[in-house]
């Protein structure tokens, strides 16, 4: 019933609602409707000088910055370092396994999208949770068949796609666990989740990221060295840990105590309690505030610039030194954003997409449940 | 009903020491103590050997330890600076400085935000549909990509579009803009004309808030020509002032100005990538606040024959901060955070001064680390007090 209700006419119909609303409007307020002319016209000014710089008078191929159109966006810059802004500096003869890296995240997701199969979900759940392992053991080698290349060679979008899922991926264990713990009936666990989440949010990630940086080397053990990628990623994944166990703790809050007392009626223990009966719902209500969460942290893999890591962000800005492509900041920074604002809408949109669906499985769950 | 397990325990835990506790419930108590032991305990293993792999470092590198270095002499000029501060000032004023700078940039940049992230929130669910594909344009757009992305962008935008200091932009004389700064004039001397002047201003200004708040409770607006009158009496009193004091006026010695201050255009870098960015977060919390309003404080308004901006004014927007205030909590804690980018675009914040420079010349990196984090640490504490003690003031009096 009430998904008749909110069905939407058909869409001859709707537009024609819509459009006969606009007029309404404009007939009513004729200074806005000035001010819409006014926008219409600035927005076609604008949209015209874009389209006739990045694409009309664009350069697509050339040596160097001499060969661009100078009235022209020169796209060159970036089709001549393509490979370096994906790969960064990873030796030529074994960027595949780079592009692996890159291409395996969007490949899962896409899985999600396909129609069922037997086994899709176990299959996406496992790819993810062995991302991180994986994608370091490829990409670092020293196996055989495999040659060894050193962290300090990982750059560009790799190494973006590989810190921004690792630090995900390894975060999420530990946020339930801090959720738990935070939630829990001992007042000393209670406090030192609170404490260990308050710090890690309190502070500024440029600050965790000279903090990992200069502070980790010192509290291990004399003798043992980690490379600075391992270090920065380790300050990542707690401070994504602590806003993520924030966020788990409000999915716990929204579980009723009546499946607490149902499931320790069943003689469920306490980690198959949790397991079996409240995370489940406690994760999947809070699905858009991860979505969320995931967002602003692959926004924040940016940076690892601080601490002289070479993400995509920073090999562009790097490359607009070079003396044979000076003075193409602009084009540089177009590229760095259509990338990072294409996967974070797409994000944001699969995670509206979620929502939609689930209010829609809501009331006929609701009422499935009522009748039993 | 929303409950917890921990509210769930505690319960129990409750409802047994009302009367003896039975034996299951002694054992369950001595084993909840037993576990928070052993957790302290591992806990205090952990501490130890992080204690000790740390002093064993510190003495393998030769690195001194103590805060005493507060007190020496750092060195280095700072870049821009509220306080007076040059090469022979201590390592403590250097704190200082940076911290002074850090507010600073967080202040402007949070009262900026706020301000546009009101107006675009508002714009978001007015009837004026290019408004609202505008103002929807402007959050996508502005929101989804990194915000150390929008503040290389301003910086680059900002540097390339200023004049050299040669060719420096004079702005009636006394102030200059080129791609090192905006060159002001600093008052050389306070004599105590201007400073009467100047006290005469504040007064008029606080007579003015405290009558306007005064009409407030009563439930009326201050009288326009009252308003007037004392805005205009403060306005004539600071142009007296600013003509009573003698200015340095900044003046282009050799390769860069002398004398009056320099404002960075790193500052104005960070605090507009700061502004435009947070404001589209804000805007978002604006909107999802207003539209959490029910449609029927809307229809009842216009039902009392209420203007559509007096509706916003009066009934809306009052409701709607009460729901607000929590985001924008995190969003304003969020917001501070990340003025420590400065450190990217080389303005002279707490990170960039202490964290980087102070930390490189002393090698004084846990002293250092820990006066950072906890002065970070005070200031998200201090926010999120603030919004506590705001939301109760705020809060719905139910009767």
């Amino acid at each position: 019933m009430a998904a008749e209700a909110l069905s939407s006419p058909p869409i001859p119909r709707r537009l024609a609602r819509q459009s006969g609303v606009l007029l309404a409007t404009a007939a009513r307020h004729p200074f806005s409707l000035l001010v819409s002319l006014a926008l219409l016209y600035v927005a076609w000014i604008v949209g015209e000088r874009i389209v006739s710089w990045g694409i009309v008078h664009a350069t697509f191929v050339a040596a160097d910055r001499s060969g661009c159109d100078p009235a022209g966006a020169c796209w060159a810059f970036i089709v001549n370092r393509l490979p370096q802004f994906a790969f960064g500096f990873y030796p030529e003869a074994e960027r595949w396994r780079a592009l692996l890296v890159v291409l395996a995240p969007p490949a899962l997701m896409l899985l999600a999208v396909v129609p069922e199969f037997r086994g899709r979900r176990a299959f996406i759940t496992a790819g993810f949770c062995l991302y991180p392992l994986l994608a370091f053991t490829l990409l670092a080698g020293g196996l055989p068949g495999l040659s060894a290349v050193s962290t300090e060679k990982w750059g560009g979008l790799t190494l973006t796609m590989l810190v921004g899922m690792s630090a995900f991926v390894l975060s999420f264990p530990i946020a339930i666990l801090l959720a738990l713990a935070r939630t829990a009936s001992l007042p000393a666990l209670r406090l030192v989740a609170a404490g260990f989440i308050e710090f890690w949010r309190g502070l500024p990630l440029v600050a965790i990221l000279f903090m990992s940086v200069i502070m980790l080397p010192l509290f291990l053990p004399p003798g043992v060295e980690a490379p600075r990628l391992s270090l920065a990623l380790a300050g990542i994944t707690l401070y994504s840990a602590a806003y993520l166990a924030e966020v788990v703790r409000g999915g716990l809050q929204g579980i009723g105590r009546g499946q607490y007392e149902a499931a320790g009626a069943l003689g469920f223990g306490f980690w198959s309690m949790q397991g079996y009966v409240v995370l489940p719902q406690a994760l999947r209500s809070v699905v858009p505030a991860i979505v969320n969460t995931a967002i602003a942290l692959f926004k924040d893999t940016t940076y690892v610039m601080v601490v002289g890591l070479f993400d995509l962000l920073n090999i562009v800005v790097a490359g607009l030194s070079d003396a044979h492509w000076i003075g193409l900041a602009t084009e540089g920074y177009i590229f760095v954003g259509v990338i990072y604002w294409t996967i974070c809408f797409g994000m944001s949109r699969m995670s509206a997409r979620f929502e939609h669906c689930e209010q829609r499985r809501q009331p006929a769950g609701a009422a499935a449940g009522a009748s039993q | 009903m929303l409950t917890t397990a921990a509210n769930l325990m505690d319960e129990g835990g409750r409802a047994g020491r009302s009367g003896a506790p039975t034996p299951r419930q002694v054992r369950r108590r001595r084993a909840a103590l037993l576990q928070q032991l052993v957790l302290l305990g591992a806990l205090a293993v952990v501490a130890g050997l992080i204690v000790r792999n740390t002093v064993i470092n510190l003495q393998a590198r030769g690195l001194a330890s103590g805060f005493d270095f507060l007190w020496q002499e750092a060195g280095f000029n700072v870049g821009f600076s509220l306080i007076q501060a040059d090469a022979s000032s201590t390592y403590g004023r250097i704190f200082l400085v940076g911290l002074l700078n850090s507010l600073l940039v967080a202040a402007v940049a949070m009262v900026a935000a706020t301000l546009l992230g009101f107006l675009v929130g508002l714009a978001r669910v007015s009837p004026n549909v290019p408004a609202r594909l505008l103002s929807k344009g402007y959050v996508e757009l502005v929101r989804n990509l990194p915000l150390l992305l929008h503040l290389l962008l301003w910086q680059g935008v900002i540097l390339r579009s200023l004049p050299t200091v040669r060719e420096a932009l004079g702005l009636g004389g006394v102030a200059f803009l080129s791609n090192r700064g905006l060159y002001l004039p600093t008052p050389a001397a306070w004599s105590a004309v201007p400073l009467m002047l100047l006290t005469g201003a504040v007064a008029a200004a606080v007579a003015g808030l405290l009558l306007a708040r005064r009409a407030h409770r009563r439930q009326e607006l201050l009288s326009p020509h009252v308003a007037a009158s004392i805005g205009g009496l403060v306005l004539a009193l600071l142009v007296v002032t600013a003509a009573a004091i003698e200015w340095e006026v900044p003046t282009l010695k050799g390769f860069d100005y002398r004398d009056g201050v320099k404002i960075m255009p790193e500052l104005a870098a960070l605090i507009a990538a700061l502004t435009l960015y947070n404001a589209a977060f804000v805007a978002e919390i604006v909107r999802a606040g207003i539209q959490s309003v029910g449609e029927g404080q809307h229809q009842a308004a216009t039902a009392l024959g209420l203007s559509p901006r007096l509706i916003m004014r009066l009934v809306i927007v009052p409701q709607a901060i009460r729901v607000m205030v929590p985001p924008m909590a995190n969003q304003y804690a969020h917001l501070i955070k990340a003025s420590a980018l400065a450190t990217v675009v080389g303005f002279p914040d707490l990170v960039n001064v202490f964290m980087g420079t102070a930390l490189n010349q002393t090698g004084r990196a846990v002293e250092i680390v820990v006066l950072t984090a906890a002065v970070y640490l005070t200031l998200t504490a201090a926010v999120s007090v603030g919004t506590n003690w705001y939301a109760r003031r705020v809060k719905l009096v139910e009767r």
